[in-house]
């Protein structure tokens, strides 16, 4: 692959170094694309505004039930 | 302890479906479907009762197998359809394979929309996004992001490696980046 890592792979590098560290290796040739790839750079930008819109995205409360008339049906059925 | 024959069916449903339900629903965020598999659990509860060794509570067991109805369903479900993040790079073979396409990551980026963060309608159009992603990636993003589970926990739950998840997570996000533009016209 060289010098040039290929977008797919230095996005998804990108993506992985949020969960593990790179080698030394792939962070120097990621540093060294982002350098001459302005679409992989805004890839970047973008996927850290992505990681705070979903942080920040309301948590979601909601608790699920079955209604009563859900939970009789229920065990009408598994009665028959 | 009671024989397995003892355990009532009627009890069972009063005693776990709603805790079913909230588990099935944290993976699968689409409540028919939550609440087909959470009668199904029960109905293979029933039928496999005298399996039940009691090594673990009754909720444990039933949540185990609801969890394996829902990664059958997951690995039905992938079956049929196209992996939406496909369109993104350039896929023939030779040295340019995996380059961005022309189409592709080349408008303006997320950051003009930042002062919109705070307004609920952005949230809005990002849950519609998150609801185009496959299920999975859908319950794996937000045992990410709105869960904030961890990845050993994740990968448990999701029944996939380390590497799948970041697969998932990188694929998820070039559908999530792509649709908010489309949505905010960038």
């Amino acid at each position: 692959m060289g010098i040039m890592k290929l977008c797919e792979k230095l996005t998804y590098d990108y993506e992985k170094s949020k969960f593990k560290r790179l080698s030394f290796r792939n962070r120097r040739n990621m540093k060294k694309h982002l350098l001459v790839c302005k679409k992989c750079l805004d890839y970047v930008a973008d996927s850290d505004i992505l990681d705070v819109l979903l942080q920040k995205a309301e948590k979601s409360n909601n608790k699920y039930a079955f209604s009563e008339n859900e939970k009789k049906m229920l065990k009408g059925k598994l009665k028959a | 302890m009671p024989s397995n024959t003892q355990i009532d069916s009627g009890k069972m449903v009063d005693d776990h479906s709603d805790y079913l339900l909230s588990f099935a629903m944290s993976k699968l965020q689409d409540v028919d479907l939550a609440k087909d598999l959470v009668q199904d659990t029960f109905v293979s509860a029933l039928v496999k009762i005298d399996t039940f060794e009691h090594r673990s509570k009754l909720r444990t067991w039933l949540t185990s197998i609801l969890n394996r109805k829902i990664i059958d369903h997951w690995r039905k479900a992938e079956t049929r359809y196209t992996d939406p993040a496909s369109h993104f790079f350039s896929q023939e073979d030779g040295k340019d394979n995996g380059h961005w396409l022309e189409n592709s990551g080349n408008q303006k980026t997320l950051e003009t929309i930042e002062d919109l963060i705070s307004k609920d309608e952005t949230y809005q159009e990002l849950g519609d996004c998150l609801e185009k992603l496959p299920e999975r990636w859908r319950g794996v993003v937000a045992a990410k992001y709105l869960k904030e589970s961890d990845s050993e926990n994740i990968c448990q739950d999701f029944d996939i490696t380390a590497s799948n998840l970041w697969v998932i997570i990188h694929r998820a996000k070039l559908v999530l980046r792509d649709c908010l533009k489309s949505k905010w016209e960038l």
